[in-house]
């Protein structure tokens, strides 16, 4: 009972956020409602028992995901646009193709479908132990690309986005390292009571 | 052997060569080749002629050359030589000789002469084929072939609409005949499986044998067939009914006239007449129709020529009427009688046609007789030939016409009850042939001048004009003497030896008639003098007093006009329709046009949907995945 | 007494899929939405994925819901730091004014 009940308010809730995560008019709202959303996945997915994965999701999704969407909302001059003028006349058509294509999927999936019959084997261990178990295991390489692919993404992220600001006092290391002393340092014996010519 | 063959092939061998040489080696010489070529054809009929009636044998056959082979039997080529033929070929070599000789000089300022003398022997090769064929279809190939001659002949000076559109007329007209006579030769295919005239004339029991169903309704074979040949008959004779296209048919020069409207190409109709006579005295129906035929168009071209204005017309109206006295033979059964006046009318009109052609030539292309008179003193030789020739054609005594006229009134009491009647109305259309054959001479040679070209330039024409007229005047003359008693006289059987139809029986009618038909032209002579000789203002009190009948006959009795409304227009109006609305409007606009305009306007209405921004993109996409998802759920379901 | 089955998280699944899909082709306004529509699609991928894990007693669905996650958040960066070029060079980012792709 407990379970049926908040799987359908929490799912309630989190297509109700997606729909306001289109509709709001401040795009700043928009960002808090698509924070919401995950927030509500994440419960969703408590709920079934995969705890692991669905705080993972709060963790990247809200506290990364999110707010680098935040800081650019912020950061870009975004102006707060009239939203139903251009919409009007594409609603209807939108939810006609939308319940078609629903109510196809549902009925392929569901009612054509065969049943599944679980074959493996059922180990009464935790989410984090089981997830654990395969992930330095079987997963193994995939997951060290996973890691690439985050690395290039933060390349590929400061590439795009910087900008060479010549008075930045910076560190050239070759040209440190090629240096003689010559180059630097000269020595000049100076006679008492006379000056140098700056030259 | 070769003497017939050759016959049969220099003119074509003129028609082919002419244009050439004329391009190669100059004007003059393709014009002398030409006509050298043909008077040889002519000087060669004749001998052939006379030797083969002194000769007792009755037909030969010479195949020519090998043509069709069509459903397991041979349609070839081929020259039958009999009486007729040669006679024929007599008559239509000669004139078309003298005619080639006459258009040298005609022609002369003509910028395309090598042109006409190319269509002239043409036109000369497809009659010769039409006379001497043996089968149908070579007979139907000269048909079409003198009826494309003439076309081309007509109009001849193409730059003048006129001409096109006389031309026109000639060959469509022609084509309704001839749909008519296809018919005939089919039926007599259809019920005989042969089309060799000699066979089907040996087959004419088996064809009264038999019945046609034709729209509903059984007809003998044999009527339904020869009915059919006589209406392609009548098309070419230019007879009532059919006969629209020949007072235009003057558009072409001179010479085509003569010789094809008066000498050669409308007298092919009697000629096929003739040719299947044995066929048409089987049927009483028949006779009785190409009597009534003959008499109306003689009666109606006479009429009509009353009061043209054109020198050539009235010729012309003289030729279809006298062509109706010809039938008027046939339908008799005095066919020698039709041929004979066939030949002596083909002298005298020719003659009167290149006398009327010399004097368009000396009044500088005038043709409207009100603008001539009083030429006789500048013209003297001409005026003499086309006396010569009226002469000959009202009949006056020992003339050629005076012969042939004269027995084919007496002939009309071959028929035992209506006899007498049809004599009077012959009589009587003979006497308005004199009249309007003297008005003629009197408006053209005497009277006051009332042209527009100065007075003292009118020559008389040269000799290369003049020859031919003076060879014609002789046969004019002549003729009619000499073929008397070969064609229709004692030695008539022998000569004709069974080729046409001869009627042995003897017929007696009292003195009675002959007086009155002769006093009935004289009376037509004294009214022309009378009228068109001294006294032209009374002309003008009887036509103001008459002036709906006078309207009626000058516009030709309205048989254009008719014609126009009843054929024509309809035509013209459902061509036009067919033309613009369905032709244009339906199938040019969808299918041509329409296929171009629906793949730009639907390429316009798909350039709609690259607007550029993502979220049109997007809509696609989604499209494109529902109408996937969709037919993975329409094949789920079935 | 409803039983929860792995319909109810699949029907779930697929109506956030729509959401996601047509907040795409109904945006008029800004960029920054094309990105946060596409975690949301990416959003119930995961939940399908995580859900059929579950539901069949197979660990691999969570595992490969990680590495969507993963993926997701550089996706995320990389387009976020276009979006900023974008904004640096054009100085708006109204998605009415990107039409280029049509010339």
């Amino acid at each position: 009972m407990f379970l049926v009940g908040s799987f359908f308010l929490f799912s309630a809730f989190l297509v109700t956020t997606c729909i306001f995560v289109i509709f709001s008019k401040n795009p700043v709202n928009s960002v808090l409602f698509l924070v919401l959303a995950f927030l509500n996945s994440t419960f969703l997915f408590i709920l079934i028992g995969a705890e692991f994965v669905g705080i993972i999701l709060a963790i990247v999704y809200i506290g990364a995901v999110a707010i680098l969407f935040l800081f650019v909302v912020m950061m870009l001059d975004i102006q707060k646009t009239t939203l139903m003028l251009n919409i009007k006349k594409y609603i209807p058509i939108a939810i006609v193709f939308a319940s078609i294509i629903l109510a196809e999927i549902i009925y392929l999936t569901i009612y054509k479908s065969s049943k599944v019959n679980p074959d493996t084997i059922i180990r009464y261990e935790n989410n984090t132990e089981q997830i654990g178990d395969v992930l330095y295991t079987k997963y193994f390489i995939d997951f060290q690309l996973s890691g690439i692919v985050l690395l290039l993404a933060m390349i590929g992220a400061i590439v795009l986005t910087h900008v060479y600001r010549p008075s930045i006092k910076r560190q050239n290391i070759e040209k440190q390292n090629t240096t003689l002393a010559t180059n630097r340092v000269k020595l000049i014996k100076v006679k008492s009571g006379q000056g140098i010519k700056n030259d | 052997m070769l003497s017939y063959k050759l016959l049969f092939f220099l003119p074509l061998i003129s028609s082919i060569f002419t244009y050439p040489f004329g391009i190669l080696l100059g004007e003059k010489t393709a014009q002398y080749f030409s006509s050298t070529l043909i008077s040889l054809a002519a000087i060669l009929s004749w001998f052939l002629f006379i030797g083969f009636s002194v000769s007792s044998s009755s037909e030969i056959i010479i195949p020519v050359l090998e043509w069709l082979f069509i459903s397991g039997q041979f349609f070839n080529w081929g020259i039958s030589v009999n009486s007729l033929t040669l006679l024929m070929l007599t008559l239509v070599l000669t004139v078309s000789a003298l005619v080639h000789i006459y258009s040298i000089e005609y022609m002369a300022h003509d910028k395309s002469k090598v042109r006409f003398m190319t269509y002239l022997s043409l036109f000369t090769f497809c009659m010769v084929a039409l006379v001497v064929s043996d089968n149908l279809i070579q007979l139907f190939f000269g048909w079409e072939g003198v009826g494309l001659a003439s076309y081309l002949l007509i109009g001849f000076w193409h730059h003048k609409k006129s001409a096109n559109l006389a031309a026109m007329k000639a060959f469509l007209v022609n084509r309704v005949a001839d749909f008519g006579f296809l018919i005939g030769i089919a039926t007599l295919y259809i019920f005989l499986d042969t089309l060799s005239i000699n066979e089907i004339i040996a087959g004419k029991e088996k064809l009264l044998s038999y019945q046609i169903n034709f729209l509903g309704f059984d007809i003998n074979a044999l009527i339904f067939s020869c009915f059919f040949l006589f209406i392609g008959a009548m098309g070419k004779s230019a007879q009532f009914g059919f006969h629209t296209w020949l007072p235009d048919a003057m558009e072409g020069p001179t010479p085509v006239s003569a010789l094809i409207h008066a000498a050669t190409m409308v007298t092919a109709g009697v000629f096929l007449t003739v040719r299947f006579s044995e066929l048409m005295v089987m049927s009483d129906f028949i006779m009785t129709f190409v009597l009534i035929i003959g008499l109306l168009t003689a009666f109606f071209a006479a009429s009509v020529g009353f009061f043209q204005k054109d020198i050539k017309k009235v010729i012309a109206y003289s030729t279809c009427s006298q062509l109706g006295f010809m039938f008027v033979a046939c339908g008799l059964g005095a066919f020698n009688i039709a041929i004979f006046h066939l030949i002596t009318h083909g002298y005298f009109k020719a003659l009167l046609f290149l006398s009327s052609g010399s004097v368009i030539h000396g009044v500088h292309d005038e043709q409207d007789m009100d603008k001539m008179g009083n030429l006789f003193s500048k013209m003297k030789i001409t005026a003499v030939m086309m006396w010569i020739g009226t002469l000959a054609i009202i009949g006056f005594p020992y003339s050629s016409g005076y012969f042939s006229k004269d027995l084919i009134l007496s002939s009309s009491f071959n028929l035992s009850n209506l006899g007498p009647l049809v004599y009077v109305i012959l009589a009587i259309v003979s006497a308005m042939t004199a009249f309007y054959s003297f008005r003629l001479i009197f408006k053209v040679f005497h009277g006051n001048y009332n042209g527009s070209y100065d007075y003292e330039k009118i020559h008389e024409s040269g000799p290369f004009m003049l020859a031919p007229l003076l060879l014609l005047s002789v046969g004019a003359i002549l003729a009619g003497y000499f073929l008397n008693d070969l064609l229709a006289g004692y030695n008539s059987k022998n000569f004709w030896n069974g080729i046409i139809f001869l009627n042995q029986d003897k017929h007696y009618y009292s003195s009675f008639y002959p007086i009155l038909s002769k006093s009935l032209v004289a009376v037509g002579v004294g009214l022309a003098v009378y009228y068109y000789g001294y006294n032209f203002n009374k002309l003008a009190v009887l036509k103001k007093r008459f002036h709906s009948i006078y309207n009626f006959i000058l516009n030709k009795w309205y048989f254009d006009e008719l014609y126009n409304k009843i054929f024509v227009l309809p035509l013209y109006n459902l061509g036009k329709f067919l033309w613009t609305k369905i032709d244009q409007g339906i199938i040019d606009k969808y299918l041509p046009n329409g296929s171009a305009s629906i793949v730009s306007t639907i390429s316009k209405a798909f350039k709609r949907i690259q607007t550029g921004y993502i979220f049109d993109y997007t809509f696609i996409i989604i499209s494109g995945f529902t109408l996937f998802i969709t037919i993975i759920f329409y094949i789920s379901i079935t | 007494m409803i039983n929860l089955s792995y319909n109810h998280f699949f029907t779930l699944s697929i109506v956030i899929f729509i959401i996601g899909c047509f907040g795409l082709f109904l945006n008029r306004r800004n960029m920054i939405l094309i990105l946060m529509c596409i975690e949301i699609i990416l959003l119930a991928a995961n939940i399908n994925f995580v859900s059929a894990s579950v539901f069949l007693n197979d660990i691999n669905g969570q595992v490969f819901s990680i590495f969507i996650l993963t993926i997701a958040a550089a996706e995320a960066a990389i387009g976020l730091a276009i979006l900023v070029i974008y904004f640096r060079n054009k100085g708006e980012i109204d998605i009415t004014q990107i039409n280029q792709l049509k010339d």
